[in-house]
C-alpha cells in the first residue's frame, strides 16, 4: 500500500502531459495571491498520501482531488474541484474502501501585487458540497516577493456541516506558511508550516497541531509539479504523523 | 520580550523597505523622466504604464523578475514573444511590455559598471 502510494505521489506528475508555466504552484498547502491570467484553462491534479497516526499505526490514506482553474480577469479566478475521493485502510477509518466527499467551487480575487505593493494580498472562498456534507472555507492570502524569494501566508477559517440534517457542525482555523526560492524558473525549493485549531461543535477548542517539512517545486516547458513532504511536529493521535502532497498541473 | 517583538518588527519593516527598492529597481516606475526616454521606442506614458502593469502581473505568476540590465536589447522582444503566449497576452499587451522593457533597459547600466 505504501510502495503504491508513494508512487501515485511521485510518479504520476512525471507521466503527465504537456502544459504551461501560467498558474504554476510553489507551494501545495499554501495558496499564493497570484491569480491565473484571464483566458487561461488549466487543469490540476493533487494527490495526498497521508501515514501512520499515533492512534493507529496502521493508517494509511490516499486523498485525490481534480481541479479546473479559469483565469477570468486579471484579478480573480474561479475554479472548479469536480470530484474529491480518497482510498483509507486502518482501525481508525473502519473499512477499507474508496470515499467520495464531494465537489467544490473555488473563487480567488486579487487585493494588491506582492511585488510593487508592501504585502500583496487576496482573499479566497470555497465552497464545497457532498453527501450530507457542506463546507465552507475562508482564507486571507498574504504574499511578498524578495526578487527570487517568496513568502506566503494564509490564514484559514473552515466551517462544516455534516450529517443527515446537516446538524454536526465543527470549525477549524489554520494558518500555514510556505517559503520559496527560484534556484531557476525551472526548479524552485522551499517550506511549508501549518498550524491547525480546530473547534469541535464550535463550544471546544483542541490543542493545536502543528506540521513543517521541505518542498519542491519543479518546471519544464509546459509541465509543472510541486511536492511537499509534512511531519507531525506535535503528537496529536487523530493527525497523520507523515503526509506527502503532490499537485501537478497543465494548461490550456 | 519587548526586546525580541522590537527586533522581529524592525527586520520586517528592512525587509519590506529593500523588497520595495528591489521592485522599484526591476520595475521602475514610469515618472516624467522614464516617459522622455521611453519616446526613442515610440511609446507614450499609456504604453509603459500597460507594459508595467504586465510586467508586474503577469510574468511574477512564473519567475521572479529578471534584471533587465542583464539583457541584450535585441534579444528582449524575442523572449517576450516567447513567454507571450503562457502568459496569455494579447498583441497589445505584448508590444507595451517589450516597449517598457527597452525603456528600462535603455536607462540601466550594465551590471558591474
Amino acid at each position: 500500500m505504501k510502495l503504491i502510494a508513494l508512487s501515485l505521489s511521485l510518479l504520476l506528475p512525471i507521466l503527465a502531459a504537456a502544459s504551461a508555466f501560467a498558474g504554476s504552484r510553489r507551494f501545495t498547502y499554501v495558496y499564493e495571491v497570484t491569480t491565473s491570467p484571464p483566458g487561461d484553462v488549466e487543469v490540476e491534479n493533487w494527490i495526498t498520501w497521508k501515514t501512520r497516526r499515533p492512534d493507529d499505526r496502521g493508517f494509511d490514506q490516499v486523498e485525490f482531488r481534480h481541479e479546473l482553474e479559469f483565469g477570468i480577469t486579471d484579478k480573480f479566478q474561479a475554479a472548479i474541484y469536480i470530484a474529491d475521493w480518497n482510498y483509507h485502510r486502518g482501525l481508525s477509518t473502519g473499512e477499507r474502501g474508496l470515499t467520495l466527499s464531494g465537489s467544490a467551487l473555488e473563487l480567488i480575487y486579487d487585493l494588491t501585487n506582492p511585488v510593487a505593493d508592501s504585502v500583496g494580498l487576496a482573499v479566497y472562498q470555497e465552497f464545497q458540497g457532498g453527501y450530507r456534507r457542506f463546507e465552507s472555507e475562508t482564507k486571507l492570502l498574504a504574499q511578498k516577493n524578495f526578487g527570487k524569494f517568496v513568502a506566503a501566508y494564509n490564514a484559514t477559517l473552515e466551517a462544516e456541516w455534516e450529517g443527515e440534517g446537516l446538524e454536526e457542525r465543527q470549525g477549524e482555523f489554520q494558518q500555514s506558511l510556505g517559503l520559496s526560492y527560484e534556484v531557476s524558473p525551472r526548479l524552485l525549493f522551499g517550506a511549508e508550516f501549518v498550524h491547525e485549531v480546530a473547534f469541535p461543535d464550535w463550544s471546544n477548542t483542541e490543542r493545536g497541531k502543528f506540521f513543517a517539512g521541505p518542498n519542491i517545486s519543479i518546471r519544464h516547458r509546459t509541465n509543472w509539479v510541486t511536492v511537499t513532504a509534512l511531519a507531525q511536529i506535535t503528537r496529536a493521535g487523530d493527525e497523520p504523523d507523515f503526509q506527502l502532497r503532490t499537485v501537478f498541473g497543465f494548461s490550456f | 520580550m519587548k526586546l525580541i517583538v522590537g527586533a522581529a518588527a524592525l527586520s520586517i519593516f528592512a525587509v519590506i523597505i529593500t523588497s520595495c527598492e528591489t521592485a522599484l529597481k526591476s520595475a521602475p516606475p514610469v515618472t516624467a523622466a522614464f516617459i522622455q526616454a521611453g519616446r526613442r521606442e515610440k511609446a507614450d506614458a499609456r504604453t509603459l504604464e500597460a507594459g508595467r502593469k504586465v510586467f508586474l502581473n503577469r510574468c511574477i505568476s512564473c519567475h521572479a523578475l529578471p534584471e533587465i540590465a542583464r539583457y541584450d536589447s535585441a534579444r528582449i522582444p524575442g523572449i517576450v514573444s516567447w513567454m507571450s503566449y503562457r502568459a496569455h497576452l494579447t498583441p497589445e499587451q505584448r508590444e507595451a511590455l517589450v516597449k517598457y522593457l527597452l525603456t528600462v533597459r535603455a536607462n540601466s547600466r550594465p551590471p558591474g559598471t
